[in-house]
C-alpha cells in the first residue's frame, strides 16, 4: 500500500527557535518529515501550498496566533491532526478550543518521549479514518 | 497598664509580653514555610530535571519558573519574619541581590562578578569560572583541586575587561555594530570588526586595573624567586574550552615581560574581534553579550619538550587509544603545527602500554628569547632523532590524561610541558570533540548490554542520567569524607548535603535511601555526576573496591567494566548542551541551586552570605525550627486555647494546649484521656512513656542485685514523688508537639511535626539537669546519647545536657522515635542518681533495649535527604 511506505508529514510551527531546532532532529530520527517554522505568517503560506498529516503548533505567537493558524488547517485539510503545545499559564485556554478539532495537547515543557506518543496516537487516527473512507 | 509601668515591667522582666500574633497564627505560619520550603526545592529541582536533556523547554518556561520561585521565596522570608518578629530583616537584602541578577540573566545583562581585577591561580577553581573565564578556572581547578603541577600565574577578570571595553567606549561601538550589520555583508562586517580591533589595540588600560595587575606580576615572581618574570599570555572567554573549543581561534602570547603585559592583553582582547572569532559565535549562536573574557597570565617556563595529549582518538574512538605528541622545547610548534613531531599512541587503560611510536628528525626548537618573544634555535646533533618521550613519561602522561577525563567528564585535550628535571606541568586542558565511532550504534550496545550480568535494575530513582564505570567506594556516617577517593562510584546507606563536598571527584553515587529533592540530589545534577537514590540494597549488593557500571540513564548497574557504555556517553552529541536556553537556564540555576550554608554552626550561617535562593530556604528552615522552639518557650501563656489536664496513670502533671485538632474531646472538658489524644507525636510519646519498666524504674532493686547491690542501697525514689513535678505543659495540634516537661530536678524539650511527607518531619529532644554530681549527670548524658545514637539521632551532649535531633524519616519510624523519646524520659529521669562507675552506662543502655525490645522493633533509618549529619544540627544547644 502506497501509504504505507510514504513517510509521514508534519509542520512544526513554533516562534522559539529552540522548540524546532530539537523537536526537528528527534522526530527525523524516527522517520518522520518535518517542516519547521518559527514564523507563523510563513508556515501560512506553507499549508496554502501543501497539506501535511500533522501540525504541531504553538498557540500564542507574535503575528498571526496558533489559534487562527490551525483553524485555517482544519479548513483546508480537515483530515490534518492538529497537535497544540503550549506553556503551562496558556494551557485552560487552549483545552477552550477544542471545538475546532485539536487532536492533542501537549504543555510545555514535554518529554521528547511524550511528543513521540501522541504523534504515534495522532498516525494510528489517521490511518483509521483513512480506512474507513 | 501605666507607661510607667509597662516600661518598669519591661525592665525589671515583669509582666508578660504578648506575641504580635496568637500561636495559631504563628503555627499555621511555621507550617507555611515547611511547604514552601519544600515547593522551592522542588522547583529548582524541576528546572535542573530540564538539564538533563529529556525535555523540550523554551525561554518562556524559564521565565515563568524563576518567576514563580522568585515568589515562593519572597513569601518564606516574610513568614520567617513574622515568626521571628522581624528579625530577619536582612533576608530581603540577599533575597534582592540574586532576585536581580536573576532579572539581568533574563533580559541577557549577565552580571558580571564583582570580583577584583586580577586573582591569583591560587584561589581560583571552577567556581571561578563567570569570574576568570572557561581556561582559567579550568587550570584553577587543576591546579588546586587535582593538585597537579600547573605554572604559576594569575588571572584577570572579566569584570576588569568590561570596564576596559566601557572606559573606551568600545561596548557602545560593538552594539551599534550588531545592530546595523545584515548578517551578509562581509564587507561591511570585516571593517567593522577592524575598527573595533584598532580601538582597542588603542584604548586606555585604566590605572585602577593596571595599577593590580602590575602588583599581581610581581608578587607571582617574588613568590617564585624570580627577578624578572616573563609570562605566557592566553585568552581565557566564558565559553572558551567548553563545549566550543575556540581552538586556535584567540591569541596567545607568549614570553611577556612585566612591561609588555598590557600590552598583550590589549592584543589578547582584540583578538576576540577577529573576523574568524566573530564568524565563530555567529555560527555556534554565542551571543555576543555572553562575551566575557577573563586573560590568564602564567609564569613562562622553558621546558625540555612540550606536546598535546588527546585522552581519546577523536576519530578512532573505539580502539581505546591516547594519541600524544611532542616535540622540544617550546608548545606551538605542535599545537600550530610548526613543524613534523614525535608521535604516540597509548592504550587507555593502566597500565598504559605504549602501542606505536613514531620519532622524527627535529633539527630546530622553539624558545624562550632572552629579552622576550619566542625564537628558533638549532636542535643538539645527538638530540635530533631522539625520542621527546621514554616509556615512563608516556605512562606517567596517559595517567594524568585519564585523571583529568574522568573529572572533567568528556575526552581531554590536553597541552603540557616537561621541564629539565623531568616534571609534567598541565599548561591547560579543554574537552575533545569525538566523532562517535560507527561500532557504537545502539542496536550492538544493546546486545553487548544484555550479554553483561546485571547486578541491580529499576531500583529507587534516577537523580542524574549518565554512565560511569568505576570500583565502588562504600561509605558510612563515620567515614572521613576528605578521604574519598577520586574516580571512584561512591555507594551509601543515605543522601546527605555532606556528600556535597566530594560530588565532583567521583564518578557516580548510588544510595539505598534518600530523596531526589534533597541537597545533595541537586548537587550531583549541578555537577552531572549519574546519581541514583533510594534503591533500598545498593549497600548490600556492591561490595568496596567491586569494579561497575552505572548506566542512570536506563537505571541498570552491571557487573565489571562496560567500556563501550562509557564510549557511547562520551561521544553523545551535545547539541542540546550548546544552546543558548541550555546555557540561560544553567547560569539561573547558579543563582538558584548551589548550596554554600551547610554549618549552622559555622559564623558565615548567615543572610550576607546567602548567595542562592537555595541558601535562603535553608536558612529559612533552620531558623523557623528554632523560632517555634523560641516561640513557645517564651510565650507559654499566651497559647489562646484553655488548657486541658492529661490524664494518664503515671502522675506526669501535664498541662495540653490544642492549637487544632490535637484532641478528640469536647471544649468544656477539663481533662482528656490518651484515647482522646490524636496528636501523633505525643500519643506516640505517651505510648513509650507507659511501656512496662520505662516510668517505673523501682523494678531496678530486683534487677540489679545480683551486678551492684551498692546501687540500690543508694537509690532514693523521694524524688520521683508527684509533689515534686511542675505544672507541665504540651502544645500540640493533630502533627506537632511542643513540651516543656519538668521532673522532679530533670528538664526535657520536645518539639516533633510528623506528617506523611518525610522531608517535613523532624523531632527534638533536649534534655539536662539533675540533683546528683556533675559526672554521674554526665554518665547519664552518655547513656542517653547511646541510646539515641542506636536509634538514628544525631546527638551533641555537652556536660549533663544532651540535644537529640531525628529527621525526614518515614511517619511510621518518626512515631517509634517518638515512643523511644518517651521512654527513655521516663527511663532515665532518675538514671543519674544510679550512674556510680562508667561500667554502668553499657548495662543500662543494654537493659533499656531490651525492655523497649519486648514491646517495639524498631526499624532503622530510611528514606529521606536526612540533614543528620551532626555538623548540621547542633546549633541550638546552648
Amino acid at each position: 500500500m502506497e501509504t504505507m511506505e510514504r513517510k509521514t508529514t508534519i509542520l512544526l510551527l513554533d516562534d522559539e527557535p529552540i522548540v524546532c531546532k530539537r523537536l526537528k532532529p528527534y522526530l527525523e530520527k524516527n522517520g518522520y518529515e518535518v517542516e519547521t517554522f518559527t514564523d507563523s505568517s510563513k508556515a501560512m503560506e506553507r499549508i496554502e501550498e501543501r497539506d501535511f498529516d500533522i501540525v504541531i503548533t504553538d498557540l500564542k505567537m507574535e503575528g498571526i496566533d496558533g489559534m487562527t493558524f490551525l483553524t485555517r488547517v482544519k479548513e483546508k485539510s480537515p483530515s490534518t491532526q492538529v497537535i497544540v503545545i503550549t506553556g503551562f499559564a496558556t494551557m485552560e485556554t487552549a483545552k477552550q478550543s477544542f471545538q475546532k478539532g485539536v487532536f492533542d495537547f501537549v504543555a510545555k515543557p514535554f518529554k521528547l518521549s511524550e511528543i513521540h506518543e501522541i504523534v504515534r496516537r495522532a498516525e494510528k487516527k489517521l490511518r483509521q479514518e483513512a480506512a474507513s473512507m | 497598664m501605666g507607661f510607667l509601668a509597662r516600661v518598669l515591667n519591661r525592665i525589671l522582666g515583669f509582666g508578660r509580653r504578648k506575641p504580635e500574633y496568637s500561636f495559631v497564627v504563628l503555627f499555621n505560619t511555621f507550617r507555611q514555610i515547611l511547604d514552601q520550603n519544600n515547593r522551592v526545592l522542588e522547583l529548582i529541582a524541576d528546572m535542573g530535571d530540564k538539564l538533563g536533556g529529556e525535555y523540550i523547554f523554551d525561554k518562556q518556561y524559564i521565565i515563568s519558573r524563576c518567576e514563580e520561585i522568585s515568589d515562593q521565596v519572597y513569601k518564606l522570608i516574610y513568614n520567617l519574619n513574622v515568626l521571628g518578629e522581624r528579625r530577619y530583616l536582612a533576608l530581603y537584602d540577599a533575597f534582592e541581590r540574586i532576585h536581580r541578577q536573576i532579572q539581568e540573566e533574563l533580559a541577557g545583562r549577565p552580571t558580571v562578578p564583582e570580583s577584583a581585577y586580577v586573582l591569583s591561580l591560587d584561589v581560583i577553581t571552577r567556581d571561578f569560572v563567570d569570574e576568570v573565564g572557561n581556561k582559567a578556572a579550568n587550570i584553577g581547578e587543576i591546579r588546586n583541586v587535582l593538585k597537579l603541577s600547573t605554572p604559576d600565574g594569575f588571572a584577570i577578570t572579566t569584570r576588569a575587561f568590561k570596564e576596559f571595553l566601557e572606559v573606551n567606549e568600545i561596548d557602545k561601538e560593538i552594539a551599534k555594530i550588531i545592530i546595523s550589520w545584515d548578517g551578509l555583508d562581509e564587507e561591511y562586517f570585516f571593517d567593522a570588526a577592524q575598527r573595533i580591533r584598532r580601538k582597542l589595540m588603542v584604548g586606555r588600560v585604566p590605572r585602577r586595573i593596571a595599577s593590580k595587575i602590575e602588583k599581581m606580576a610581581e608578587d607571582v615572581a617574588e613568590r617564585n624567586g624570580l627577578e624578572r618574570p616573563f609570562f605566557a599570555v592566553r585568552s581565557s572567554g566564558w565559553l572558551e574550552d567548553s563545549e566550543h573549543s575556540f581552538a586556535g581561534i584567540h591569541k596567545s602570547i607568549l614570553n611577556v615581560g612585566k612591561s609588555g603585559l598590557l600590552d598583550a592583553y590589549k592584543t589578547v582582547v582584540a583578538s576576540v574581534y577577529s573576523c574568524d572569532a566573530w564568524g565563530y559565535r555567529y555560527n555556534k549562536g554565542i551571543q555576543e553579550h555572553e562575551v566575557m573574557l577573563g586573560v590568564l597570565c602564567q609564569l613562562m617556563l622553558k621546558p625540555l619538550c612540550s606536546g598535546v595529549l588527546y585522552t581519546l582518538h577523536p576519530t578512532q574512538p573505539e580502539k581505546e587509544l591516547m594519541l600524544i605528541s611532542a616535540h622540544w622545547g617550546l608548545g606551538p610548534v605542535v599545537v600550530d603545527g610548526m613543524a613534523r613531531v614525535d608521535e604516540y599512541r597509548v592504550d587507555r587503560n593502566p597500565p598504559h602500554e605504549v602501542v606505536s611510536m613514531r620519532v622524527v628528525r627535529k633539527e630546530k626548537e622553539l624558545t624562550p628569547a632572552e629579552e622576550g618573544g619566542i625564537e628558533w634555535v638549532r636542535v643538539p646533533e645527538d638530540r635530533q632523532y631522539e625520542s621527546c618521550l621514554h616509556s615512563d613519561q608516556l605512562k606517567q602522561l596517559a595517567d594524568t590524561g585519564m585523571l583529568l577525563e574522568r573529572y572533567f567528564k568528556r575526552p581531554q585535550d590536553i597541552e603540557w610541558a616537561i621541564d629539565a628535571e623531568g616534571n609534567i606541568h598541565i599548561l591547560q586542558a579543554r574537552p575533545l570533540a569525538i566523532q562517535r565511532p560507527d561500532v557504537v550504534t545502539s542496536r550492538d550496545l544493546s546486545s553487548l548490554v544484555e550479554s553483561s550480568s546485571v547486578i541491580m535494575s529499576g531500583k529507587g530513582t534516577v537523580v542524574q542520567r549518565g554512565v560511569a564505570v568505576g570500583p565502588v567506594f562504600v561509605i558510612d556516617d563515620d567515614t572521613d569524607i576528605s578521604r574519598v577517593p577520586h574516580g571512584v562510584v561512591l555507594v551509601t546507606r543515605y543522601t546527605s548535603p555532606r556528600l556535597a563536598r566530594v560530588i565532583q571527584k567521583v564518578r557516580a553515587i548510588i544510595t539505598d535511601y534518600g530523596s531526589p529533592t534533597g541537597h545533595m540530589a541537586t548537587v550531583a545534577r549541578e555537577f552531572r555526576v549519574p546519581t541514583i537514590v533510594d534503591t533500598g540494597i545498593a549497600t548490600q549488593v556492591l561490595k568496596h573496591g567491586m569494579e561497575i557500571t552505572v548506566d542512570a540513564t536506563q537505571n541498570v548497574i552491571y557487573e565489571g567494566r562496560i567500556q563501550e557504555l562509557c564510549l557511547f556517553e562520551l561521544t553523545e552529541e551535545s547539541v542540546f548542551e550548546e544552546s543558548y536556553e541550555y546555557r540561560l537556564l544553567r547560569r539561573i540555576l547558579k543563582r538558584m541551586s548551589p548550596l554554600n550554608l551547610v554549618d549552622p554552626q559555622d559564623r558565615s550561617f548567615s543572610p550576607e552570605n546567602c548567595a542562592t535562593y537555595h541558601d535562603i530556604t535553608r536558612y529559612v528552615h533552620e531558623k523557623a525550627v528554632e523560632e517555634i522552639i523560641r516561640i513557645s518557650e517564651t510565650y507559654p501563656h499566651e497559647m489562646g486555647s484553655r488548657p486541658k489536664r492529661l490524664d494518664l496513670p503515671i502522675p506526669l502533671g501535664l498541662m495540653l494546649i490544642d492549637i487544632g485538632d490535637g484532641t478528640q474531646s469536647l471544649p468544656e472538658d477539663k481533662s482528656v484521656t490518651l484515647e482522646q489524644i490524636a496528636c501523633l507525636p505525643l500519643k506516640a510519646l505517651c505510648e513509650g512513656l507507659l511501656i512496662p519498666g520505662m516510668w517505673d524504674t523501682q523494678p531496678v532493686v530486683v534487677d540489679f542485685r545480683s551486678l551492684m547491690s551498692s546501687v540500690t542501697r543508694t537509690f532514693s525514689p523521694s524524688n520521683a514523688g508527684p509533689h515534686q513535678i511542675g505544672r507541665n505543659l504540651v502544645v500540640i495540634s493533630k502533627n506537632y508537639m511542643n513540651m516543656n516537661l519538668r521532673l522532679g530536678y530533670h528538664f526535657n524539650i520536645v518539639d516533633a511535626y510528623i506528617v506523611d511527607n518525610p522531608n517535613d518531619n523532624y523531632a527534638y529532644f533536649r534534655f539536662a539537669g539533675g540533683v546528683t554530681d556533675a559526672i554521674r549527670r554526665s554518665r547519664r548524658a552518655a547513656c542517653i546519647a547511646e541510646i539515641l545514637d542506636h536509634f538514628d539521632f544525631k546527638t551533641e551532649t555537652r556536660g549533663d545536657l544532651i540535644v537529640g535531633r531525628v529527621k525526614k524519616l518515614s511517619k511510621e519510624q518518626m512515631e517509634e522515635r517518638m515512643k523511644i523519646i518517651g521512654a527513655l524520659i521516663g527511663y532515665t529521669r532518675q538514671l543519674d542518681t544510679q550512674m556510680h562507675s562508667d561500667d554502668l552506662v553499657d548495662f543500662f543502655v543494654t537493659q533499656f533495649l531490651e525492655r523497649l525490645g519486648k514491646v517495639i522493633q524498631v526499624t532503622r533509618k530510611e528514606g529521606g535527604d536526612n540533614g543528620n549529619n551532626g555538623k548540621e544540627d547542633n546549633n541550638s544547644l546552648a
